[in-house]
Parts: C-alpha cells; structure tokens; sequence
C-alpha cells in the first residue's frame, strides 16, 4: 500500500488548470523527490496532499484514508517560505505547533531539546526568531514540521537559501527521518534530489512527465550524451561537430548531446583532430540535463508570447 | 478541543503581551479623563469673560433699573451659592441715545450697533420699545413699540437674552404695580414660588429590602455609568478584535497560515482565535470595570453597578467580541497586507461606530424611540442596551433577552460567514479583494 495514492486528479483555480489528471503513487518509507519549473502545480498537488485543498475530480488516499476535508497529525508540512510567528520565541513556536498537532506538552518538550540539540540549535532555543538568521529560523521551521513525530512528512523547497554546511546538515536529518517517515520533497536542486530520492516525479503544466526511479528515468533518456574537455579550447571550437545535435557548456566540462545519427567514436576521432583531450565520458543525462530538455522550449515558448505581448501594447 | 485551545492561548498571548496592548490600556482611561478635562477648561474660560451689550431704552426710565440688575448679577448671581466660583460672564451694559422715532432712522441705527457687533466690540444689543408699558390684552398680536428686541450672532448669546428678558420683565412689572397703586413688596412676597425639586425614582434595595430615596449620588451615576459601560465596551471589542485581524494578516504574508492550515481546520483556527478574542475583552473589562468599581465605590455610588447589569454586559461583551471579531477576522483573511485591511474594515468600523453617535440620544432619554431601536438592531445592541439598562429607569428584562438573542443569531451568521471567507482567503497571496469577491467566496464557500 502507497503512503499517498492519487488518482486521476485535477484542480483548477478559475480558467487555470493547476493539475491535469495526475496519478502518483508514492510507496511507504520512501523518499520521493518533486520537481518542475515554478507555477507548474508541485505546490497544489502537495496541499492537496495535505488535505488544505480538495481536488475537483479523483481521489487523494493519505496512509490508507481518503477522508477529505480532515486534517491528519501523521502528516507534516514544511510550506516553502517562513511560516513562523516572528515575535515568539523558538522554543514557544515549537511548543504551539506540537501542540497542533495533538502532542503533549512534557512529550513534546523532550522531542524539541532532542531535535535542537541535533541541528545544533539548543543555544537559541529562548531567542525571538526574528533574531535569527535565515538558516538557522528554516531549521527551525523544519523541526517544528516533525517534531509531532509524523509518518508522511512533505517538505516544499526545504534546501533553497540553505548555506552548503546546513544543507548537510539538513539532508542528514532527512535521511534519518526516513526509518520512521515517508518523505517528499519539493527542490529546484536537482543534485539534491539526485543523491537523496528513491523516486523523482516531474510534473510540468499540471502534467505528470516523469515519474520512477532514477535508474529508470535516466536510461529511458539513453546514453547520447558526452562530457569532454579540451585543453585551453574555447566553447566554441566544439561547433560544427558531425552527429552533434546540441552543445551545453557546463564551464569546466562540455555537455554535448548526439544527434540519431551520432556516434561516440566519431566524434572522438573528430575531437583529437581539433585538438588534446583530456576528458571524454559517455553519460547518461544528469537530472539537470533531462528537466531542461523538458521544460526549456515551453519555457522559450512562453517567452515568445510575452514578447510579442510587449509589441501590442 | 485541546488544539482549538491551544489556538485561544497562543492568541491572547500574543494579543495581551505586546506593548501597544498594554499602552491603549492605560492610555484610554487617561484620554477620556483628558477630554473631559479639556471641555471643563474651555467652559471656565467662557465663564471668566465680561460680555458687552448696548440698551436702547425707547422708554427713556429704565436704565436705574437695569443698572441696580446687572449690579446684582456681576456682584451675587454669577457666583454658586454653595462653591463661590464663578459660573457665568460678567455683564456690562452700554446705554445708547434712542434714534428719532422713524422706521429709516430705527433700521440705521440697527445697522450701526450691528457694525459694533461685528468687530467684536459689541456681544449684542437690546432694545426696549416706548410702548413696553402698556398691557398688550391677551389674544391680540403686539406690536413693534411693545417690543423688547435683543439682536446677536453669538452662540451665547442666549443666557443673557434670558437674564435681560427677566431684568427687563421686573422693572416693567414694578412699573405697572405703581401705575395701579399696589405694592410691589406685597405682590412679591405673594409671588414667592413653590420650590421644585428634581430627583431620580424611588427603589427597593435587592439586597437590603429597604426603600432608598432618590439621591443626588444615583442621579450623577444615572448618566455617568450608561455612558462609560457603552464606551467600555466599544473599547474592549476594539482592543480584542483588531490584533486578531493584524495576527491573520501577518499569518498570511509569513506563510503561517499554510502550516495552521495543515494542523487544524479552518473552522477549529477561527474558533481558538475567536476565544483568544473574547479572553481578551474579557482581560480589559475586568481591568476596566475592577478599577472602575474601586473609583465607584470611593465616591459611594457603586451601589448603581448591580449583579444583573454586570451580568448582562458580560453577556453582551462576550456577542459583541463575536460579531466584530469574526468580521475583523474577515477582513484580514481576505487582505493581503495592513494596507488593505484600512479599506476592507471601514464597513466593519461603521457598524461599530454608529451606537457610540447614537449615545448621546439614549443618555438623554433611555426610553425614547432611538434608544428602543438602537438596542434592538444587532451591531449596535451590544452597546446601547447595556447602556439603557445601567440608565436609572431599567428595561423590562424581556428586552435584553431579546435583544441578546438577535446578537446571538448575528454573531453566528458572522462566524459562518467569516469562517467561509477565511478559508478561501487564507491561502490567496497577493490579490487584492472586492466586496463582490467576499460575497462570492461566502455564497459559494
């Protein structure tokens, strides 16, 4: 049985559809990795999931119920920006949302020194969180997430502005959270999504376009990309290649993507004529690779549109 | 239950630990008092003037008279008899040489006097007709002649057009006794009226069981107490309502409201932070009426403050939080920064507004018609009514009940309504809302 079962369902909000027919089913002590361009439903579909909104057709399971309209307090949520009372103190923030959340108050003392402690947070425990940084106030919001102890915890964006030490930080507490909890996660960071996700589902325009392992995805994607570097050449020299049908410059490395009639030894020989290598790499896309491929012309799309806007007015 | 508790206690901490809380409480009792004071200062003002007027005496015998009454007046009467401060203007009067007796000459001189007045030398002038005298018989119309005319602009002007009609009225009645040959001494001591006394009704103690005579303390407590439990009220619904409507919006723009949302109901929110409303009513009012009771008590007239008036303002504060708390809380689920919330409550303040412009005319007559129905319309019931019954004649005990069963039915329909509001405006980010929108979101849900 899924921790989340959803079945065919779509939201609107007025004339936008949010959500087009989407189906997803997310296995329990998972960790499932939401991704997308902004504005493409991740959000609607995860306060779905928490019950703030109903879908206008299909059906939301959460942990084997459907009741809609009731809140569930194994089922926590970290909304993507803030969400803490600025004048309270940390320690009362954490108490109130445990509180919510049905806990009691000596239990849910020992969970909030517990947790503190662990995110290295106990010295500020009695500070205001408007004195806090803008790390250190995100852990917090994202201890009070699971400080009731939930068994489906659904985290929007939690590593955005995060310094390189908290997101560690951050990600261990995640993986620990795993033994007793269903995670999902939005993020932009797809490196993140790529080391922590058993499963990554993309949705796209209120569409699902991805949906399964990374094993999966990624070989569904093939092996027609190529990572080489040339010493001292500049992007440019890389133009014109035979079999090539794009090239991406990563900085140190270039991305270059195959053409249906390109082939790896082709385009090696080719390279050692234009000049000394010293990296070549037959990969499969990274995550970044195949949410651009998805997601860019729509994007380039949209641009156009406003463009000719601008010319009407 | 527990989380919509925990909702209330967050709430009222929030409301009652902030220092603006704490500053209006003391502040607003202080305010009161200052204007009270102010309007005490200008009137002393007033009475420390000396008001001019020119006499024209068309009789050409009456300036001993008036003279020896002004005397009077500058000299006893504008003193009270009990605390020897002065309580009216001084009088002076400036006697003016009649014009010829002919229309044009009467008018230029009118116009004259009236120049004086307006460059403010002059506070108003009177005029004595020839005729004043003679005994106009009764039904027939009097004329010019038989006139005494007072002209001015002032606004207070009137006190002294009644002291110098009573002036005036005396020496011509002395004048006509004399002309019959009767003594004005005797017509006088005759004259002597019946003294009038004016007290508040006769009640029976509820505690004692005796008969308390009207007294002159219940008569200050008469106007006093309705006016300040009706203020009292207006204040605590304020204090307790507003910061909920501010938490709510600084919900909305810190996100708050989706992490809220995925604990309790919508429904459960509202109702936690409707209590934290009325717990914070219920704080000032302790406060307010606590002290307000020890004040009373120390001036001896808090025997006017009795078990069922307190009773029922406590009802109707509890309603009163409910109605506007819910409507405060409308507007800030459905505005999307402090800014927008200025134009969404104006209706919201209106409503609340109204009984405190209506005071005045249930003070004055607590029995008469706008008081009835003002106390009978749900928004302003809370106020009025508690006012009417701390009001000497009390109200049939029908009526409070009545009146606290429409707020009842209001103050649900608000909460419905609001809840409604408040769980599509909750999670709307950076839209601004019409009034079309919040009846739209109400009548679909």
């Amino acid at each position: 049985m899924g921790a989340v079962e959803i079945r065919e369902v779509t939201k609107r909000f007025g004339a936008q559809l949010a959500v087009n027919a989407l189906s997803l089913e997310v296995p329990e002590g998972s960790i499932y990795g939401f991704i997308g361009p902004n504005g493409s439903g991740k959000t609607t579909t995860l306060r779905m999931i928490m019950r703030i909104l109903p879908p206008d057709t299909g059906t939301v399971r959460v942990l084997g119920t459907d009741a809609l309209g009731s809140v569930d307090d194994r089922v926590a949520y970290l909304p993507e920006e803030r969400g803490l009372y600025k004048q309270m103190t940390v320690s009362d923030v954490l108490e109130y949302y445990a509180a919510l959340k049905g806990m009691r108050r000596s239990d849910a003392r020992g969970e909030i020194t517990g947790w503190l402690d662990r995110l290295g947070l106990a010295a500020h425990a009695h500070k205001r969180i408007s004195a806090l940084s803008k790390g250190m106030s995100q852990k917090v919001q994202f201890i009070a997430t699971v400080v009731a102890r939930p068994s489906l915890v659904l985290l929007d964006e939690p590593f955005s502005g995060l310094d390189p030490v908290n997101a560690v930080v951050l990600r261990e507490a995640i993986l620990k959270l795993r033994k007793t909890a269903t995670v999902i996660f939005s993020t932009h960071d797809m490196t993140a999504a790529e080391e922590l996700c058993d499963f990554v589902f993309m949705i796209h325009r209120g569409r699902k376009v991805l949906d399964g392992t990374l094993e999966q995805i990624k070989s569904a994607y093939g092996s027609d990309t190529l990572r080489v570097r040339l010493e001292a050449a500049h992007p440019s020299s890389l133009a014109g290649l035979t079999g090539v049908s794009e090239v991406t410059d990563l900085g140190n490395l270039q991305e270059l993507r195959l053409g249906p009639e390109g082939r790896p030894d082709e385009v090696l020989a080719e390279l050692m004529r234009r000049g000394s290598v010293r990296h070549f790499e037959v990969a499969r896309p990274s995550l970044q690779e195949i949410f651009v491929r998805i997601a860019r012309p729509e994007i380039a799309n949209e641009h156009g549109e406003h463009g000719e806007h601008g010319h009407h007015a | 239950m527990r989380r919509v508790l925990a909702v209330a206690l967050r709430e009222y901490k929030a409301a009652v630990k902030t220092k603006a809380f704490i500053a209006s409480l003391v502040l607003m009792p202080l305010l009161l008092a200052s204007s009270a004071g102010l309007q005490k200062v200008v009137d002393a003002a007033e009475t420390q003037k000396t008001l001019t007027h020119a006499v024209v005496d068309r009789t050409g015998s009456l300036r001993p008279a008036l003279e020896a009454a002004t005397e009077r007046h500058n000299a006893i009467e504008v003193y009270n008899v009990e605390t020897r401060a002065r309580e009216s203007p001084f009088y002076r009067l400036e006697f003016v040489a009649p014009s010829a007796n002919t229309r044009d000459a009467i008018l230029a001189q009118r116009l004259e006097l009236s120049r004086r007045h307006d460059t403010g030398e002059l506070d108003g002038f009177l005029e004595i007709g020839p005729d004043v005298f003679e005994v106009v018989p009764p039904g027939s119309l009097p004329s010019d002649p038989h006139d005494l005319r007072f002209q001015s602009d002032r606004l207070g002007a009137r006190d002294f057009a009644r002291w110098a009609r009573r002036a005036v009225d005396d020496a011509v009645q002395v004048r006509r006794l004399a002309d019959r040959q009767i003594s004005p001494e005797v017509v006088r001591t005759l004259q002597t009226p019946v003294p009038l006394r004016m007290k508040p009704t006769t009640k029976r103690n509820p505690a004692t069981g005796a008969i308390e005579d009207g007294s002159d303390e219940s008569r200050a407590a008469a106007v006093f107490l309705p006016a300040v439990l009706a203020i009292l009220m207006f204040v605590m619904v304020l204090l307790g309502a507003v910061p909920a409507m501010q938490t709510l919006v600084e919900e909305k723009q810190q996100r708050i409201a989706e992490v809220l949302l995925g604990c309790v109901s919508p429904f459960k929110l509202m109702l936690g932070k409707l209590i934290g409303v009325v717990a914070v009513s219920a704080t000032v009012a302790s406060v307010y009426l606590g002290g307000g009771y020890a004040v009373a008590s120390s001036y001896g007239i808090a025997g006017a403050l009795t078990p069922s008036i307190f009773a029922w303002f406590a009802v109707f504060m509890v309603l009163a939080a409910l109605v506007y708390g819910s409507l405060f809380m409308a507007v800030g689920a459905a505005a999307s920064d402090m800014k927008e919330t200025q134009s969404l409550q104006t209706p919201v303040m209106m409503a609340m507004s109204m009984p405190l412009l209506l005071l005045g005319a249930v003070l004055r007559d607590p029995g008469g018609k706008i008081a009835v129905v003002g106390s009978f319309v749900p928004f302003s019931a809370p106020m009025l009514m508690t006012a009417r019954l701390a009001a000497p004649a009390g109200v049939p005990w029908w009526q409070p009940a009545l009146a606290a069963a429409g707020v009842l039915v209001t103050a649900l329909t608000c909460v419905w309504a609001a809840s409604r509001v408040f769980r599509v405006g909750l999670l709307m980010q950076g839209k601004s809302v019409s009034f079309a929108d919040l009846a739209k979101w109400i009548a679909r849900g």
